[in-house]
């Protein structure tokens, strides 16, 4: 699973900081971006893909969120989450998914955003427990270990390179290793592959 | 927090250790008693406010310098980084070397046949090896020649050709993470390798590689978001005075 990108618009600085703290805790949070102003939040949202936005509706004084929100594509969009407090958000002309306001206390505004992001980041506990490769994974393993590229790997296992790509995102997603060499490493540790048969 | 002028040197250490391998980059050693970041600086020639700079930037990653202070030249910037990269050459990585020879070798058993960790390590060494040459001898010349081009106010034949062929935007495209392997050995240390016979030797590379990790994210970043920016914007100026 790519990890979430995440984009908090909010004047004021403690705020978000205080944001960032929290969200950077959690393994599927990627990129966080801040924003202070009007102008470069539209432009960030306009050339970005965020899956997450949260915004303090008093950041925005021009109409411009409107015109820009609604052009995004909703696979594309992101959830929408008010920095505000219940009382205002009454008022609020923004459609939030969920708010956090000021005033929340500790347990119950992480228990919010724990679920936000496990929700945005489709996660399903059956799967992620599991980080072990499967037989079809361990074998693309240890093709890259042998040196071979998506192509001549798929060619040898008659499946497309898109989908040698594909196991390729899960294998580094489970065990946490990005590199050709330190999957050879993993490989050899495993005895996916023999020491013998590869040169690092 | 934001470190000025005239907070105390050994305040600096005292908040975030890291920092004192920055400090040692600038020749400046320990011992600073009760001597400001100010009175330091002028002792050693340096610039405060490049100084400054260099050491905020590593502190916080969101740190974004006004830009008032951003009038110092590329040459003390391409000066720091390339003495960054002598500092991993020759310093760090032969030290995290000998850690991993020392570990493999003495850590876990014959049969575990970990010396294929060395020669990771190893391949590791001649990739950033590779990837610093190029910065030393390509990339950082050419920043130093726009800069002196910039201030002469004209792109002498010879850097109007370079630009057209090769500009810092190029290198920015293609700039690699030099990271990642970093942090895959991590993970497989962590997470894979068979229990060590000596503990404490295995978590000692293993914090020697998240201390260079975050000295290298600082670095990257110093080259990106400082040197490159204002490189550009001296092409730019360099180009319209062309047309
Ligand atoms: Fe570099
Ligand atoms: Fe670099």
């Amino acid at each position: 699973m790519p990890k979430l990108s995440i984009l908090i618009a909010e004047k004021s600085y403690l705020i978000r900081k205080g944001l960032v703290l929290i969200l950077a805790e959690f393994p599927q949070v990627g990129n966080i971006v801040e924003t202070d102003n009007e102008e470069a939040f539209i432009s960030l949202v306009n050339k970005n893909n965020f899956q997450i936005l949260f915004l303090n509706p008093s950041f925005i004084r021009s109409g411009k969120f409107h015109t820009t929100f609604e052009k995004i594509p909703s696979p594309r969009a992101p959830v929408l989450i008010g920095i505000i407090s219940r009382e205002d958000n009454k008022k609020s002309q923004i459609k939030f998914a969920e708010t956090i306001g000021f005033d929340e206390n500790k347990s119950h505004l992480l228990k919010k955003i724990e679920n936000l992001i496990l929700r945005s980041s489709g996660y399903q506990p059956e799967e992620e427990g599991t980080s072990e490769l499967s037989e079809r994974e361990k074998n693309i393993l240890r093709h890259i270990a042998l040196g071979f590229t998506n192509k001549e790997i798929g060619e040898k296992l008659y499946i497309s390179a898109h989908t040698v790509i594909t196991h390729r995102k899960n294998i580094t997603r489970k065990l946490g290793i990005k590199s050709v060499s330190g999957l050879t490493v993993y490989a050899i540790l495993n005895k996916i592959v023999g020491m013998d048969e590869i040169r690092l | 927090m934001i470190i000025r002028q005239d907070n105390k040197m050994a305040d600096l250490i005292h908040m975030n250790y890291l920092l004192i391998s920055v400090i040692n980059r600038f020749g400046i050693d320990l011992g600073f008693r009760d001597k400001t970041v100010f009175e330091v600086c002028r002792e050693h020639h340096i610039d405060v406010r490049f100084f400054l700079e260099i050491v905020n930037a590593f502190h916080d990653k969101d740190y974004f310098p006004d830009e008032d202070l951003q009038d110092f030249s590329i040459r003390l910037i391409v000066d720091y980084l390339a003495k960054t990269h002598r500092y991993y050459l020759d310093e760090k990585i032969p030290e995290i070397e000998q850690l991993i020879d020392e570990m493999v070798n003495t850590c876990f058993n014959q049969t575990d046949n970990l010396n294929m960790l060395q020669k990771f390590f190893k391949e590791y060494k001649e990739e950033l090896a590779h990837h610093t040459k190029r910065e030393d001898e390509v990339v950082f010349p050419y920043a130093i020649h726009v800069e002196k081009a910039f201030t002469r106010g004209k792109a002498d034949p010879d850097l109007k050709n370079q630009m057209n062929g090769y500009s810092i935007t190029d290198y920015i495209n293609e700039h690699d993470n030099i990271e990642e392997k970093l942090f895959d050995l991590k993970n497989i240390i962590i997470k894979y390798l068979p229990p060590p016979k000596n503990r404490a030797l295995c978590n000692k590379v293993l914090s020697e590689l998240f201390n260079l990790e975050k000295d290298m994210n600082d670095h990257s970043r110093i080259e990106e978001k400082v040197l490159v920016p204002k490189v550009i914007v001296m092409e730019k100026q360099l180009r319209k005075q062309d047309n």
